[in-house]
């Protein structure tokens, strides 16, 4: 059969990158349906109001909403459209993806993370299963991810570190801020062994990229020098190869099979709304975890009733998200010499310091040992809008005029607030997938996913034994107003599984490659794959799996 | 009471018809602009050291807000009815136009206002309309001469976008 392309690839974030940068590298023709605009360096500004406060980069939720259900004060399950909730899980819809506005704080997975369950057992409640592959299969191309999104940083010993087959990251660490020395010291002082945070910035121009310029605000912001990791730094390098095609503002909707199962076309709206087929020998979804199940269950056909692949029932369940929470502290002025308190002012620098002393916790208060996870310190973000809204609120009631006045001056001028971010697993359950509403529909008129975002109490337990940690380098810093939220409410920006890989078809969606078990033409590469989400950020590990999944899809076009 | 506040009536947009670009056309009359104006003027005052509403253009940053198509329904509503909510609790509690009021007299018919769950809304909206025009970039021809900025000792993020390239002329701003 004659087709449009070797392979058609839908999703042009993090997941889909990597097989597009590889397959047209080795002259297989791509087709990249992106279902947002496509914007290069000189489109992106540090414009708080356009980019965080309105929806520039993600769709207005009126014309195309998610369905929360999460658990009320009664214990009761209620589907709520985020049209009114307002809660987002969209993150970044155009050419990049979400990944053209990460704060790229990255970490590989470790060893342990790839066999939770024979690590550390079951959890009852918690669908938790080893990966069927092993951090080994994935180290090369954690390397191939620092060299080619390009990951700065340092390798210092830590009880922690995983195995690398490299020294050293191909770029050096970014210019940090005057506040890491004192983190240093602070942990040092604990017996801890703070570690540099890896980033996926680069810190020195490479091809067509510029090396980070310290232009402030940073995460939640595209790039203009084209520093940050995302995406497009291998799609630019793919369109480059003259045999990749990015079509922006083309939303996929549905994917038709034929009698024996396999893909024949897949049908998609232009950016008139017209419907468009496009064929290919192989099709590659990477939406990001919740549309990724959507198109899925979408894509009902002859063979596949309850949607594609999906007649094991599992496409969309064991959704994950990242556990842990956030934390923050206070340094004012009266605490520095007036010169110091400049420097720790600075917006544009970056922290980069993390703990994963307890990436395993062995301390008999918890019991027997647990997974536990990584702590990351930032400076607050400096958003000075959403900064100001902070301080708008007294006692309950709302502040103006003078009052206002001098909160703002004292929360800008006075204060440095210092934050600390934890990751931990978010442990896989039966209350936590993705399914389709039956009575909410997108502007076009197709059911639109509906998240039921409920968690495992067990997330809370590592997540605060972790913020104690935290909590004792803000103490020993003299931070003021030392607070913690560990909760279990699902951050949006990290979002992974609903289509879990296995060796049991029954248990899985995909097989070890990303190869949907029940039709040969179909993989999956974005974090959908993942039935765990480790302990860390885990964006460095999408990016390795796709390219690790590229090669299998390139041995067959 | 004022039971207008518990409702916040689709007819309040009877003025509001889309024009095709990025904005709708609701443009507020003259006294709807003198109410807000105060208003925004009593909520953030210019002192010594800091600009107040008038200098950072907090009012057509509002009118900017209520225009956007993209805003929510039910916000655009509560943002416009609210002007007509403080004018109507000015007239109940002292039978004069709130321009007329003496700074007390204000704060008593913004305080009435909080205490209703719509009228608190106005309030916390109208404060954060109020911190954009004082923080946010000045090619919204708001925070004019990046005095909000300068006040704060606040260093923006690079680049700032300019005047084409504002909120509502990409994405799905659009
Ligand atoms: C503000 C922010 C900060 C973050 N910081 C970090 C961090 O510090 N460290 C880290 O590891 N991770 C971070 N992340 C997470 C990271 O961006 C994601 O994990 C990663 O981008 C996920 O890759 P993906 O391919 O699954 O999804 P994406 O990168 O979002 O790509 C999915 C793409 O699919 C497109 N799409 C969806 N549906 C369709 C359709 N029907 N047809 C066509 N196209 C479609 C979307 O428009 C999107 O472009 C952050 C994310 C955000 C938003
Ligand atoms: S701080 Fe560096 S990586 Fe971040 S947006 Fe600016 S130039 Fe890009």
């Amino acid at each position: 059969m004659v087709t449009d392309c070797d392979v058609c690839i839908i999703g042009s974030g993090a997941g889909a990158g990597p097989v597009v940068y590889t397959l047209a590298n080795l002259g297989k023709k791509v087709i990249v349906l992106e279902k947002g605009g496509w914007f290069t360096e000189k489109d992106f500004y540090k414009d708080e109001i356009a980019v965080c406060r309105r929806d520039t980069f993600t769709p207005p939720l009126e014309k195309e909403p998610h369905v929360i259900e999460d658990i009320d004060s009664d214990g009761k399950w209620v589907a709520e459209s985020n049209a009114i909730n307002r809660r987002n899980f969209w993150n970044g819809n155009m050419v990049g993806g979400s990944s053209n506005l990460m704060s790229g704080f990255f970490h590989r997975m470790k060893p342990v993370d790839f066999r939770l369950k024979s690590e550390f057992g079951a959890v009852e409640g918690a669908n938790v299963v080893d990966w069927p592959v092993g951090y080994d299969d994935l180290e090369r191309y954690y390397v191939l991810t620092e060299a080619l999104v390009g990951i700065s940083g340092k390798v210092v010993s830590h009880p922690f570190l995983e195995p690398r087959s490299t020294n050293d990251f191909p770029f050096s660490p970014l210019a940090e801020h005057a506040i890491s020395k004192y983190i240093d010291k602070a942990s040092e002082s604990l017996g801890y062994n703070i570690i540099p945070t890896p980033r996926a910035i680069i810190s020195r121009p490479v091809r067509n990229r510029l090396a980070c310029s310290y232009s402030g605000y940073c995460g939640s912001y595209g790039c203009s020098t084209g520093a940050k990791g995302s995406s497009r730094a291998l799609l630019d390098l793919a369109v480059k190869s003259n045999n990749c095609e990015i079509r922006p503002n083309s939303r996929a909707y549905k994917i038709e099979t034929d009698s024996s199962g396999k893909i024949q076309f897949v049908k998609y709206f232009n950016q008139a709304g017209k419907t468009i087929k496009i064929n290919a020998k192989i099709y590659v979804i990477a939406c990001q975890a919740v549309e990724t199940s959507r198109i899925l269950l979408l894509s009902s056909g002859a063979k596949f009733p309850n949607g594609l692949a999906n007649n094991s029932g599992q496409v969309g369940k064991n959704l994950l998200f990242s556990a842990g929470g956030i934390g923050s502290g206070i340094f004012t002025s009266d605490q520095f010499s007036r010169e110091e308190f400049s420097n720790l002012r600075d917006i544009h620098l970056f922290v980069n310091r993390a703990l994963q002393d307890w990436y395993v916790i062995d301390d008999p208060k918890l019991g027997p040992q647990m997974k536990g996870g990584t702590i990351d310190f930032l400076m607050a973000h400096a958003n000075p809008i959403r900064r100001a809204q902070k301080v708008k609120r007294k006692e309950g009631k709302l502040l103006w005029g003078r009052e206002l006045k001098e909160r703002l001056k004292e929360e800008f001028t006075n204060k440095i607030r210092l934050n600390f971010e934890i990751f931990c697993d978010w442990m896989p359950n039966n209350d936590c997938f993705v399914e389709l509403s039956k009575s909410i529909k997108d502007k076009d008129g197709i059911p639109v996913a509906k998240i039921r975002v409920g968690y495992h109490p067990h997330d809370l337990i590592p997540g605060k034994y972790l913020a104690e940690k935290a909590e004792n380098v803000m103490r020993k810093m003299n931070t003021k107003e030392i607070r913690s939220s560990i909760s279990g409410s699902p951050p949006a920006n990290l979002m992974a599984g609903g289509c879990r890989f296995g060796n049991n078809p029954e248990e899985s969606v995909l097989d070890k490659n990303c190869r949907a078990h029940e039709v040969e033409n179909l993989f999956v590469t974005d974090g959908s794959f993942m039935p765990t989400g480790g302990s860390v950020p885990y964006t460095w590990t999408i990016y390795a799996n796709s390219f690790r999944v590229a090669n299998v899809i390139a041995s067959e076009v | 009471m004022l039971t207008s506040l518990y409702f916040v009536p689709l007819a309040s947009c009877k003025r509001i018809f889309s024009s095709g670009n990025n904005q709708v056309n609701y443009k507020l009359n003259n006294s709807e602009k003198d109410t807000l104006h105060a208003v925004l003027l009593h909520m953030f005052p210019k002192t010594d050291d800091a600009p107040g509403a008038n200098e950072i253009n907090a009012a057509e940053h509002f009118q900017f807000v209520i225009s956007d198509k993209n805003l929510q329904p039910l916000k655009r509503r509560i943002l416009i009815k609210g002007i007509v909510w403080i004018e109507e609790t000015a007239e109940e509690l002292y039978q004069e136009k709130f321009i007329e009021l003496t700074d007390k007299e204000k704060e008593s018919v913004l305080r009435d206002l909080e205490s209703y769950r719509n009228g608190r809304r106005w309030l916390s909206y109208s404060l954060n309309y109020i911190l954009e025009a004082l923080l946010g970039s000045t090619a919204y021809n708001i925070n004019t001469d990046r005095v909000g900025w300068k006040w704060l000792e606040h260093i923006p993020g690079q680049p700032q976008p300019g005047l084409s390239n504002i909120y509502g002329t990409y994405g799905y701003g659009l």
